[in-house]
């Protein structure tokens, strides 16, 4: 349903319908309860945004108008894309907060078997790896070699943590491929079997077809 | 092909990659060097695995955390291809593939990469290389090229880097790991 | 006559790159119904055996063997890709393959295919069977150690095959964990099964075994019923100390001045571990071994020597000076502290370089650093290493390289935190002199966390055991391992201490 959203949101070509659009987002949103987390995973976009408003409006060369400094041209096209980026994130945002991780597994799955296991095992893999980058890291402190003074030092360090990880966790790939064997891995895997939609899945497409349906129209009308 | 082996190294790529940014910023370095896993999966597996490992790691990263960065797996699956090409050629520990790489990547990676930000995020990445767009953008450039060149340097030094980085971490790997290489 | 559930006949293993045979000539029997120990030092071979059994050479792991073997009768192939009838429990327990229990536990059951009902029904009884049904939906990044091994275990066993093969398993299970998964593989003997248990710790093979088979240098030297074990015990030194070795530990009692000291330390974490209310002194010329079950406190505690955790409450003491304002680098020039795994650290692509690092981190110049690091590696009689690869060498010899790293800067305390898992006695025995020789002062102290109580009672002054966070038990090991109070402890049921409570009432 998020592919169709997003089909929706990517076809529209002007900033009042894309205005709209975020304006029906957000209350969508704020109605499944999960607007405070998609604002709080947007906002480290703000920036961005920004900096987006800002170069266009002021360099931007289709600039022709000119309000104060601002090309107006540029602003309109900086909007409109912010607006776009926007909708966009908000829709993968709430895809995200509102899934939990297995369930994009499964979906890897559905792909192909492979693809599925190695989702998974790098779900398993980063905790662990994790651990180790806060281990080898107290190690080389211990031993005096992270410094941040200068930039070689800076490099130096970094080899310091990385190599040790790097081989580490080559070997326990290695490991996990044994295991992997052991285990008797082969071409079936966990919950390969399709589960039918549920009604509120079917709920969900539908309204995602509805809101692409009302976006195409309206769309159409500004060709 | 050893298949437990394949997928095993895939996801650890895919895993390094994120670690090397994480001590890339623990150690204050400037730059991401965030295709790590990427090149050593292509160097260890080939260029098909190492294009996978790039795809799926931005796709996984994106789905977990930041969805902005899906559409740059198309990015990590070049640099995959590029360096598991060459490290067949080549192999990848002397002092030549990694320039070559670098260079290669350091064009190839923003053709590929600007036509996605310029749609997106309309050529801009919110951080220093703005500036160099900015001015570009002033000279008349168009936004394609402006955005294209702004990206040229900071590539060029993220992916040399990277490049070198991986070719020290093969060096440095144990003879035992390197004759297994070999073999798969 | 019964039946081989594992037979060897004449076999040869080489690895790629390596002229060397990694075993050679191996031939062994273990009948079914048998739990057979396979007992040998590092670098014996027992692993590389273990893995032509498991089928993994040539299956995942490169390598060319020569010879039979067969596999609950199952004749093994030198060429193909094909899974040998075993269970398999690798030597690393913390591995594992999907983020949640109950899905590591279905993975080889899917493969080997079942239904997901038949599944469902198999785990629930398999972790009845191990206590571990209150797991099954964690995730497995949360558990402890303990309760991974566990889960490992479990998805190593939850496929039924007549033959069940183990490579080191007592490494991290206490002396609990480790007598409840015995218990189970001896009911799976019991019912036919066949157990072959590869481990460099003879004395388990003294309680446990039917069937005790001696390795070393890729060659079985010995095998027998476990009633002749005395007979055999002494061929493997590095898989045991005699008594005679135990009788020789030294008994010091020291009254030199007070180096370290925690003062009523707390530091608890989220997960409420940590240690509550420490207090422990270090004086001149002690080893002091700090002993506990995982997650008990040890490496928390540890980790305030050099600074790399502040206490919470309570204060630590170097000396006169109160810690908590001295920056790590400061602290660890005068605390040396010697880790765990030498993989962790090791980054150089020679070794001299990798020990003239930590001179170099000091501020001495590169060329001094670099003769330094030669001449210490001459000292302990290793001066051809010093241009070899790290990772070229065993890993017992990676080990001595990070420890000679340590060394290098004289440290005044040396901390040690685990430093001897996954090495065996000859190699402890080697670890250890190079430490009380090469310290820069005779008294220099020394923190020693193990899980051995071998060890301890050959080398500490002083004993302390942590449970939850506190230091339950204090003293000299000799007294404290034959008090009443130690036998309570989980740790009073190894059978090291079983071994050295037999032998004194003989």
């Amino acid at each position: 349903m998020a592919i169709i959203a997003l089909l929706a949101v990517t076809i529209i070509p002007t900033w009042k319908q894309l205005a709209a659009n975020l304006v029906a987002l957000l209350i969508f949103a704020t109605f499944t309860g999960v607007f405070k987390e998609v604002v709080k995973r947007l906002w480290p976009c703000a920036s961005l945004l920004a900096a987006m408003l800002i170069i266009h409006s002021l360099f931007n060369p289709a600039n022709r108008h000119y309000w104060w400094v601002f090309g107006l041209e540029g602003t309109l096209y900086a909007l409109r894309l912010a607006l776009r980026l926007l909708c966009i994130l908000i829709i993968l945002h709430y895809l995200i907060s509102t899934t939990p991780p297995f369930e994009f597994v499964k979906l890897f799955n559905k792909i192909h078997p492979d693809l599925g296991m190695i989702v998974s095992m790098f779900l398993a893999i980063m905790p662990a790896l994790q651990k180790q980058f806060i281990t080898t890291l107290e190690i080389q402190e211990v031993r005096g070699l992270i410094k941040t003074n200068s930039l070689p030092a800076r490099l130096r360090a970094y080899l310091a943590v990385l190599v040790p990880i790097v081989i580490h966790s080559i070997n326990h790939a290695y490991s996990l491929a044994q295991l992997l064997y052991l285990r008797g891995y082969s071409w079936r895997h966990i919950g390969l079997a399709r589960e039918p939609a549920k009604r509120s899945e079917k709920v969900a497409i539908g309204l995602s077809a509805v809101y692409l349906l009302a976006n195409v129209l309206v769309a159409y009308r500004w060709y | 092909m050893n298949k437990p082996v394949k997928l095993a190294i895939i996801s650890t790529g895919i895993a390094i990659n994120i670690i090397g940014s994480m001590v890339s910023s623990t150690v204050k370095l400037p730059i991401f060097l965030d295709s790590i896993g990427t090149m050593l999966a292509a160097v260890l597996l080939g260029p098909w695995p190492g294009a996978l490992t790039g795809l799926l790691g931005n796709i996984i990263q994106g789905v977990l955390t930041d969805p902005a960065s899906i559409p740059f797996g198309v990015v990590n699956a070049v640099i995959g291809l590029v360096v598991g090409y060459l490290s067949l050629k080549r192999g990848f520990e002397d002092y030549v593939t990694p320039l070559l790489a670098g260079l290669i990547l350091a064009i190839l990676c923003p053709v590929v990469g600007t036509p996605i930000a310029v749609y997106l995020f309309g050529g801009v990445t919110g951080g220093g290389v703005d500036i160099l767009y900015a001015i570009f953008l002033k000279k008349e450039m168009g936004i394609f090229t402006s955005a294209f060149l702004a990206r040229i340097p900071a590539n060029l030094v993220d992916k040399l880097l990277s490049a070198y980085m991986v070719m020290l971490v093969i060096r440095k790997f144990p003879p035992a790991m390197k004759m297994k290489r070999a073999s798969v | 006559m019964k039946e081989a559930g594992i037979h060897v006949e004449s076999l040869s293993l080489f690895y790629p790159g390596n002229p060397r045979p990694a075993l050679q000539g191996v031939n062994l029997t273990v009948y079914q119904g048998e739990i057979a120990f396979l007992v040998g030092g590092n670098l014996s071979g027992k692993t590389s055996l273990l893995r032509c059994l498991a089928g993994l050479i040539p299956g995942v792991l490169p390598g060319k063997w020569q010879g039979r073997i067969l596999v609950a009768n199952k004749s093994l192939n030198a060429e193909g890709n094909e899974r040998a009838p075993a269970s398999v429990i690798l030597q690393n327990s913390d591995l594992y393959l999907l983020p949640r229990v109950y899905d590591e536990l279905a993975l080889p059951l899917v493969n080997s295919g079942l239904t997901s009902r038949e599944v469902e029904k198999r785990i629930v009884l398999l972790a009845e069977e191990l206590g571990i049904c209150h797991l099954l939906n964690r995730q497995m990044s949360s558990l402890s150690g303990g309760e991974r091994q566990k889960v490992a275990f479990a998805a190593a066993i939850a496929v039924d095959y007549p033959v069940i093969l183990c490579d080191e398993p007592f490494e991290q299970a206490d002396a609990e964990a480790a007598e409840a998964m015995l218990s189970l593989l001896r009911r799976k003997a019991a019912s036919g099964g066949t157990v072959l248990i590869a481990t460099r710790y003879f004395e388990y093979a003294r309680y446990f075994a039917d069937r005790i088979i001696l390795i070393r240098d890729g060659a079985v030297i010995a095998q027998d019923r476990s009633g002749n074990a005395e007979k055999i015990a002494g061929m493997v030194p590095e898989c045991r100390i005699s008594r005679r070795q135990r009788s020789q530990a030294t008994i010091m009692t020291v009254s030199g001045s007070r180096e370290l000291f925690f003062e009523g330390v707390t530091h608890l974490f989220d997960s409420g571990h940590g240690i509550k209310n420490v207090s422990l002194e270090v004086c001149k010329g002690e080893v002091v071994a700090i002993m506990g079950p995982n997650g008990s406190g040890k490496t928390t505690l540890l980790k305030h020597t050099v600074g790399l955790l502040r206490p919470q409450e309570g204060r630590v003491w170097l000396r006169e000076t109160e810690t908590s304002r001295l920056p790590v680098g400061l602290l660890a020039e005068k605390i040396g502290m010697l880790f765990q795994n030498p993989d962790d650290q090791i980054f150089n692509e020679r070794v001299d370089r990798e020990i003239a690092c930590s001179l170099r981190a000091r501020g001495a110049r590169w060329n001094e650093a670099l003769k330094e690091a030669a001449h210490w590696l001459a000292k302990i009689g290793q001066a051809q290493i010093a241009a070899s690869h790290p990772h070229s060498l065993p890993y017992s010899l990676r080990q001595i390289v990070s420890l000679v790293s340590v060394l290098i800067n004289r440290p005044e305390i040396i901390v040690l935190d685990e430093p001897f898992k996954s090495l065996d006695y000859r190699n402890v025995e080697i670890l250890m002199s190079i430490i009380l020789e090469l310290r820069q002062e005779k008294d220099n102290p020394i923190i020693l966390v193990t899980h051995d109580p071998t060890v301890t009672l050959l080398y500490a002054n002083r004993v302390a055991f942590f449970d939850h966070g506190e230091i339950v038990l204090q003293g000299v090991p000799q007294d404290i391992f034959f008090s009443t109070q130690f036998r309570n402890l989980s740790l009073g049921r190894h059978p090291f201490i079983r071994g050295l409570l037999d032998s004194n009432n003989h």
